[in-house]
């Protein structure tokens, strides 16, 4: 049985040999790589390097860095790399994401319609969009463009549930989690695409509906409950990940469309110009937001520390 | 030197499954082949590795600092179904970038040379045959030229021409790690077509070691 010194030496000498025949070349002696060898050894040798210590040396270091206050080293993904994360979720956006849309905008439509005078015909056909017509009728909401302020973080649930659900822990839960990202950023960037997405959609039917001038007042209206649908959402699922946002969102749309009625100017859904709800939500969305971003760097530099292997 | 240190893992279930149980080991740089029967622990040790599995006790200590091991390490998982619809080009593009690499075609494009994927760009991952998934996977988890290549049962499936590339950067990596560098690949491999490479093996029974 050769030893671990015989081993790496003749380990060398096969890399040696390969080597030099991709090179066009003689191989070498194997005398003259054993001599080399215990050439390099000497100085190694002559100081006893106990097991372990490079591994105990850095955690000693980190900890001492830790009690000194000082941040611990890390190579951190860059904003070119986040643009790329970026570019990569809008790129390879799941198609059950837009047909998920498509189905939800549909339920948004047949609701408008049934305000409209359908409403036995939608309530025939579809049973759940009938809950939807119900909170719309409560609030009186008169045209088209406005159901999409109640149906848009309907939509954001159905969302977190498509990017989330229907991947269980598997194989390509296991390829997407290694990155340099925490699941929270990851998250983050898909919600921002969809968001982005929702806006544009919301604009796009304000504006061919409304006409620029009304239009650009009311976008406000309706982008006000979408960003903090979004930032609830994503505030919920640091922690609780993507099911326990799923379930505050509802609980949150809940509330605001069976009991906003009663709160008179700081209903977030009237129909009408921005007003303090409208502000109160986008700042509100500002704060759920920073809060998500602490609680995920905070959840990174537990990491070490933890249950987690790492 | 990566140092696991009295890891113990254990899955839920009536009665809960003890994976790994009290195991400390020190992996060189290098070809590092993992051994051993059905159930004793191989895969999930490459997943703690990862840092894909949670451990109830112990812990893993890399040569690197923690928060970055997600980027130095490429993972070809042991199966091989693929449930996603993206192209073959495409899905990598896609971990490129949530991996936060460069991801245009150009990018991908040596790495669908080097494993044979040329001819494959357009067809779903889901639709691979077993050796080309194979193939894919490996591909994949070279996307960033891992220090730390971890490697289930990578031979699974996997063609002639498949082996022959996986041999190539095996070598590579022991050439690497002989160099000086911090390169790792951890193989759990029962098939002895790899075991010339290895400069260690480690036999795994039972959660625990049987032989280094």
């Amino acid at each position: 049985m050769p030893d671990a010194k015989t081993e790496r030496l003749q380990s060398i000498y096969r890399d040696l040999c390969a080597a030099a025949e991709a090179e066009g070349q003689p191989p070498p002696q194997l005398e003259d790589v054993r001599r080399l060898l215990s050439l390099l050894e000497q100085p190694l040798g002559a100081v006893p390097i106990p097991e372990g210590l490079c591994a105990a040396a850095h955690e000693a270091l980190v900890e001492a860095a830790r009690l000194a206050g000082v941040p611990a080293v890390r190579r951190r993904p860059g904003l070119r790399a986040l643009l790329r994360l970026l570019w990569a979720e809008a790129r390879f956006l799941p198609l059950s994401f837009f047909a998920l849309q498509a189905v939800l905008l549909t339920v948004a439509f047949v609701a408008n319609r049934s305000l409209a005078g359908f409403g036995r015909l939608t309530l025939a056909l579809a049973p759940e969009a009938g809950l939807l017509t119900g909170a719309l009728v409560r609030h009186a909401m008169g045209t088209s463009a406005d159901a999409f302020v109640l149906v848009a973080p309907w939509l954001g649930v159905g969302v977190a549930l498509v990017a989330a659900l229907p991947r269980p822990k598997g194989l390509w839960a296991d390829l997407e989690a290694l990155s340099p990202f925490s699941a929270a950023t990851r998250l983050l960037a898909r919600t921002t695409v969809a968001t982005a997405i929702a806006v544009v959609a919301t604009c796009l039917a304000g504006l061919a509906e409304q006409g620029p001038a009304a239009g650009a007042v009311l976008l406000l209206a309706r982008i006000a409950p979408l960003t903090l649908a979004v930032s609830w959402a994503l505030a919920w699922s640091v922690p609780f990940g993507a099911a326990g946002a799923s379930a505050a969102s509802l609980a949150l749309w809940g509330a605001l469309t069976l009991f906003g009625g009663t709160l008179g100017r700081w209903n977030l859904l009237a129909p009408a110009p921005p007003g303090p709800a409208q502000v109160t939500a986008f700042v509100l969305s500002a704060i759920l937001l920073a809060i998500s971003w602490v609680l995920s760097h905070r959840t990174i530099s537990r990491a070490p520390g933890s249950k987690l292997a790492v | 030197m990566i140092e696991i240190a009295g890891v113990t893992v254990r899955f839920p279930g009536r009665p809960p499954v003890l994976a790994l149980c009290d195991l400390s080991l020190q992996l060189r740089p290098g070809v590092t082949l993992i051994r051993g029967p059905s159930g004793a622990g191989k895969s999930t040790l490459l997943r703690v590795l990862a840092g894909l599995q949670m451990v109830e006790r112990g812990a893993v200590r890399y040569p690197w600092p923690s928060v970055e091991v997600a980027q130095r390490t490429g993972y070809v998982p042991q199966e091989n179904r693929l449930d996603h619809t993206l192209g073959v080009e495409d899905a990598l593009r896609y971990l490129a970038g949530v991996r936060g690499l460069p991801c245009g075609r150009a990018d991908v494009a040596p790495l669908m040379a080097r494993w044979g994927l040329e001819l494959l760009r357009r067809r779903p991952v889901c639709e691979l045959s077993s050796g080309e998934a194979r193939r894919w996977l490996l591909a994949q988890s070279q996307l960033l030229d891992p220090d730390l290549w971890l490697l289930d049962e990578p031979l699974r499936g996997l063609d002639a021409y498949g082996v022959a590339a996986l041999r190539r950067q095996l070598v590579a990596c022991r050439s690497r790690s002989a160099r000086g560098e911090q390169r790792y690949a951890i193989v759990v491999a029962g098939d002895p077509r790899l075991e010339d490479l290895a400069s260690a093996i480690i036999r795994l029974e039972r959660g625990g070691i049987c032989a280094a």
